[in-house]
């Protein structure tokens, strides 16, 4: 009982200090509403020029609803403690949880879950506004079963990105100075994952190999299986996808975790 | 026993960088290894309820054997006991009954206030809540800051953030406590509270103390024992008193005039140790003198600014090695 305390409070106080900061959270979510109301123009745009009425397999509609989903995903599952964990590692604040005892992956973890809580529930909030507008003007219906299987990937999807960037964030381990690292493996990422716009844009070839990178299970198949673009076996094939690459980067995690902080402890903190 | 220590020694490897944007290029193609050997094979033993001083200027290796006692750092060579764990494995039984306090390292959440940081460590040692309470209190009350628990850690002041800092160190009451510069930064009336507080703290708790420190203030108030470090070996292990006969003989007057004065007659108010520019001077009295000395000058020279220390760490070693006729080739 007292051993779940710890990290209960660890999730409390992250969820703490992002009430601290709720205006900077708010702010944040104008600067997402950015890019999208950019793509919304450029596709508009495109579909305009363009002969067809279905572009990459999106119908204009399709596509607009896509990249507003795509910018509320990507800002769901996005992380945020690599540049903690630099900093930790940098001024030798990790040495702490060397003393400890308690575990800094579950510490993380935790704190990484309560600091999202709060924006969670509001972009769930908004992404609830944004498909009734959908059904509403334009007629695109969502079934409730893929809003369920949707919340599941989700939840998968969040895990997946966590461990992603907690692997990514080991580099602190090796090099001082990561934070432009870190942004670079950021855009690229959400470039791969689908954030910005379909990966189908990118051609067949392309899809073939991201289908097998983690990323796109990070943000385009849990849109696409709200949208109902993925038919169920495609959506069972997409979750097991999603589970085999969470005990991968947990394994990944762990190894670099382990030699990073010996090195850590080698080198000093 | 409670600390063991058998020719511990602890080397870093670091890379040469000559100054200058040349060798900068340089340094990105080729860099020349080094390594430095931060601890050299130390041995001490510490019993149960001491309160020892590790004394030594910046980069003797203070913090690094603290480091490795306390499991952060894994040793290059040698044996460590304390608590009868070795450190470095960081075992749970061994975390659970020791803390560590480092001057200049935060572990108070910043933005929220220091109660939840408490809390959280309350939650981490596994304390149950009485317990917590009572020993909450009694910790506030002593450090007097019972009135800031629900301050924000960002508004708190320096001397205020390292009593929420001990405060959190000392949660679950811990038989061991390492103290890292804990009185870095602060002003002399909270270095002096702090410094109380851990006599106090020592006495009634019967907790073990190792503390570090490059001002002989903290040593000498507190500890009886000292064990100085310079250049990664231990140069004197014992009484304070012998080092307190050395450290303490004189005391250096740092005066700033309005008028220049000759080196001559600066001469009878105590012996000149540097001269820097004509209204900038260090004089060396001896402490028995200190009063009439400091008086005289007051009276007869034109002082703008008026300045009384105790004579530097690494000198004061010095004096040692010169007193004890230890070859300096050691230190």
């Amino acid at each position: 009982m007292l051993l779940l305390k710890k990290y209960s409070k660890a999730f409390e106080l992250g969820f703490q200090t992002a009430l601290e900061y709720r205006l900077n959270f708010a702010i944040s979510l104008v600067s997402a509403a950015y890019p999208i109301i950019i793509q919304t123009f450029l596709w508009t745009a495109i579909f305009q020029a363009s002969a067809q009425q279905v572009v990459y397999g999106y119908t204009f509609r399709q596509m607009i609803a896509y990249t507003f989903l795509a910018g509320l995903v990507a800002r769901i599952v996005r992380t945020g403690f690599e540049y903690e964990i630099m900093d930790d590692v940098k001024t030798g604040k990790f040495s702490r949880f060397l003393v400890q005892p308690v575990g800094y992956f579950q510490y993380r973890l935790c704190s990484f879950f309560g600091n999202k809580l709060p924006g969670l529930a509001m972009i769930l909030g908004l992404l609830v506004i944004v498909l009734v507008g959908l059904n509403i003007f334009w007629g695109v219906s969502v079934q409730f079963v893929n809003i369920l299987v949707f919340l599941v990937t989700m939840v998968l999807a969040i895990t997946l990105n966590f461990l992603l960037f907690y692997s990514i964030s080991a580099i602190s381990f090796w090099i001082v100075e990561v934070g432009f690292l870190f942004e670079g493996i950021r855009i690229v990422t959400i470039l791969l994952s689908g954030g910005i716009f379909p990966l189908e844009v990118f051609g067949d070839r392309f899809m073939q190999v991201v289908n097998f990178l983690p990323f796109k299970y990070t943000v385009s198949f849990p849109i696409n299986v709200l949208n109902g673009k993925t038919d169920p076996a495609g959506i069972v094939t997409g979750i097991l996808l999603q589970c085999l690459w969470i005990v991968i980067f947990l394994g990944v995690s762990n190894l670099l975790w382990r030699v990073g902080s010996r090195r850590f402890v080698a080198v000093g903190g | 026993m409670i600390i063991d220590v058998n020719h511990l020694s602890k080397s870093f490897e670091y890379y040469k960088k000559e100054l200058g944007l040349k060798s900068s290029i340089k340094n990105l193609f080729y860099r020349e290894k080094l390594t430095k050997e931060a601890v050299r094979q130390i041995s001490f033993q510490i019993e149960e309820g001491e309160m020892v001083g590790f004394l030594g200027p910046n980069g003797a290796g203070k913090t690094t054997t603290l480091k490795m006692l306390s499991g952060i750092l894994h040793p290059t060579g040698g044996k460590a006991s304390v608590l009868g764990f070795t450190p470095w494995e960081r075992k749970k039984a061994f975390k659970m009954q020791f803390a560590i306090v480092m001057g200049q390292k935060n572990q108070l959440w910043w933005d929220l206030p220091a109660n939840e940081s408490l809390y959280l460590n309350k939650c981490i040692y596994e304390v149950d809540d009485r317990t917590y309470q009572s020993t909450l209190g009694e910790l506030t009350e002593l450090l007097d800051v019972k009135d800031l628990l629900n301050v924000q850690v960002r508004r708190l002041s320096l001397g205020e953030r390292m009593k929420m800092e001990l405060i959190a160190a000392l949660i679950h009451k811990p038989k061991l406590i390492f103290l890292d510069e804990p009185t870095i930064g602060l002003d002399i009336l909270s270095q002096k509270k702090i410094r109380e507080f851990f006599k106090y703290y020592n006495r009634e708790k019967r907790a073990t103390i190792i503390l570090t420190s490059h001002y002989i203030a903290d040593i000498e108030d507190l500890c009886k024992r000292s064990i100085i470090i310079n250049q990664g070996r231990i140069v004197y292990d014992g009484d304070l008193q012998g080092v307190n006969e050395v450290f303490a003989q004189s005391k250096v007057i740092k005066l700033q005039l309005s008028v220049p004065v000759t080196p001559k007659v600066l001469a009878t108010f105590g012996h000149v140790r540097e001269q820097s520019d004509e209204l900038t001077v260090t004089l060396e009295v001896p402490r028995a003198e200190l009063k009439e000395r400091s008086k005289a000058i007051l009276d007869r020279l034109p002082v703008l600014d008026f300045n009384i220390e105790d004579i530097p760490v690494e000198e004061g070693i010095a004096l040692l090695f010169e007193k004890q006729g230890v070859p300096d080739a050691v230190a």
